[in-house]
């Protein structure tokens, strides 16, 4: 077993956009959608960000980290693991680096070298799986500071699109809710076992089939098709159970939660989830949305979550977060901590 | 204790790879003499992928295929876990490190671990032969015992990534830099798997070579980029 001694804490953490703004009046204005329906109204998404010339998966993720190690208070080169979660390893031409893996090109480029590296995939719960299995190797002793990262750059699929007819592919319709952003979380040691905790994870791989990204057919990039009804029904159906499942496991009371972060997909969804958890445990003291000025950031949405919640001076040091996240799979990760010291300072 | 239980290997197909993994992995698990249904985690450690495909993760592919608790959530149902780990060649030794976190720290007794290739698209110059690996590691078992690993960490010498040849009008494989090319080293205690090998062939030549031995053994992958990982067993 394990030594009981070592835990893991988040140290700090980072969520980064780029600077271009795309709103989605433009992407899927009034009438391009078939039966007349209204994206932005359908999902509250108002906008998203997206890569500019040169950016590209590795530098959403390299900014990041950068922030987050400054945050942290960290060197580079105190750093002994990168693990990278990025779905989209895209880079600036939207050609999928394939090998060796996404976090050595990103420890090549913040000059991490003393750091192992490898890649963790899980779709869009790829961070908080990646920290589950980071807070694994810091409680083993295998390492004292760990950076889990992603850069996300998903845009193409918004594009790609809109190629295709949507009467005759609408499950590419939900590809419109994407955005670009990277996220990055520094993990270290710490004593005491409550500063970072996770739900047991779980993966309902009976729904394996509705959310599927590869390469696009005849043109360059990515696709991601996506049944997009039954998919939320999915996950819907799992919402209560999988959130009284870890308020148990983790003795943890809804009402006391300083801040809830679950997946941004759409502004309505996490209304509708909301309404779902007022019904079953009553109105939490705070949870968050930024989907509705960034898109779906895939692996990357909880990081921005947060960065957003930075921003706007909504944390102070002690209070708790729980993020809940959702991936294609279907995939239920669930990770809960203490925000740290001196986040209050990071602006 | 972390324990090979048993393994199964075999060439697969790019059209079926995750029924063709499902296969070698049912058939690993009735070797180890442990129901699909006891296994908690399944993880996949494979680089290339039918059409390039990056979501979901392939293990919930083949966790699905094989219908490892694939029920919905109640408040005390049962469940396994997914993820893809993905490290070049490296990718069974990093898989069997986490699984081994796992198992120490009481959260799994049994996984199923997938190590695979296939050729990505039909316009795809690709060196190898498709071909998977599954392994059951558990607890609660004889066999060869996972010790330990270290990974070190070389300078990048070659890398690989797609892009849409627009003749072919098909996303294809290219190459960049120097591959390093390691050959198979063997000493009665020590095996270095051939670089040129996929990581599920370099794993696999070592279970074959661990066959029969006995004490302390090594085994040492060189990816062809040039970084290498070293795990330490116990026969």
């Amino acid at each position: 077993m394990v030594s009981g001694s070592l835990h893991s804490q988040i140290l700090s953490f980072a969520g980064f956009l780029p600077k271009k703004v795309v709103f989605t009046k433009d992407i899927a204005p009034l009438g391009s959608i078939p039966r007349k329906i209204d994206f932005e109204r359908l999902t509250g998404i108002k906008s998203h960000r997206e890569v500019g010339d040169g950016e590209c998966a590795i530098s959403l993720a390299y900014e990041a980290s950068i922030k987050a190690l400054k945050r942290g208070n960290i060197g580079v080169r105190d750093i002994d693991l990168i693990i990278n979660c990025s779905v989209s390893k895209l880079d600036a031409e939207c050609n999928q680096m394939l090998e060796p893996s996404f976090a050595s090109f990103l420890a090549e480029r913040l000059g991490a070298i003393n750091a192992d590296h490898f890649d963790v995939s899980n779709a869009c719960s790829g961070m908080i799986t990646a920290l589950k299995v980071a807070d694994m190797y810091i409680k083993t002793g295998m390492a004292k500071h760990v950076l889990v990262t992603s850069g996300e750059y998903t845009s193409p699929v918004i594009y790609e699109a809109q190629k295709v007819s949507f009467w005759l592919n609408p499950r590419a319709i939900p590809s419109l809710s994407v955005g670009d952003g990277g996220g990055a979380y520094l993990l270290g040691v710490s004593s005491n076992p409550k500063m970072l905790r996770f739900g047991e994870p779980q993966t309902l791989a009976q729904y394996d089939s509705y959310c599927i990204a590869d390469a696009a057919i005849g043109a360059t990039g990515p696709r991601m098709r996506t049944r997009g009804k039954a998919l939320h029904k999915a996950a819907m159906k799992q919402l209560i159970p999988s959130f009284r499942r870890v308020l148990k496991t983790l003795e943890l009371d809804w009402l006391e939660i300083d801040h809830i972060i679950t997946h941004q997909t759409s502004v309505k969804v996490i209304e509708r989830g909301n309404d779902v958890t007022v019904d079953a445990f009553g109105q939490c003291k705070c949870y968050h949305i930024c989907v509705d000025e960034t898109g779906n950031t895939a692996s990357t949405t909880h990081a921005v979550a947060l960065e957003k919640g930075l921003e706007d001076n909504h944390f102070n040091a002690g209070e708790d977060v729980l993020l809940h996240s959702y991936g294609s799979g279907l995939s239920i990760f669930i990770a809960h901590f203490i925000i740290p010291q001196g986040v209050n300072s990071w602006l | 204790m972390v324990i090979i239980a048993a393994w199964a290997d075999g060439k697969i197909t790019a059209k079926n790879n995750i029924a063709d993994c499902a296969k070698l992995a049912r058939k690993a698990c009735k070797e180890a003499n442990i129901l699909l249904q006891e296994i908690d985690v399944v993880i996949y450690s494979g680089v290339y992928r039918p059409n390039f495909r990056s979501e979901p993760s392939c293990a919930a592919h083949i966790q699905s295929k094989l219908g490892i608790r694939c029920h919905d959530l109640e408040l005390s149902s049962e469940h396994c876990f997914s993820f893809d780990i993905i490290d070049g060649s490296r990718g069974a030794h990093r898989s069997i490190q986490t699984v081994s976190h796992f198992i120490k720290n009481l959260e799994v007794k049994n996984a199923l671990i997938v190590c695979a290739d296939v050729k990505p698209s039909k316009h795809s110059k690709w060196p190898y032969q498709n071909h998977a690996l599954a392994m059951v590691l558990s607890s609660n078992d004889t066999g060869l015992e996972f010790v330990s690993s270290e990974y070190n960490v070389e300078k990048l010498s070659a890398y690989t990534k797609s892009s849409f040849d627009s003749n072919k009008k098909a996303t294809i494989i290219n190459y960049f830099g120097d591959y390093t090319n390691q050959g198979e080293i063997k000493t009665e205690t020590e095996f270095t798997s051939d670089s040129s090998s996929l990581g599920s062939v370099q794993m696999r030549d070592f279970l074959l070579w661990s066959q029969n031995k006995k004490g302390n053994l090594k085994h040492t992958i060189v990816d062809r980029a040039g970084s290498t990982s070293a795990t330490n067993w116990s026969a």
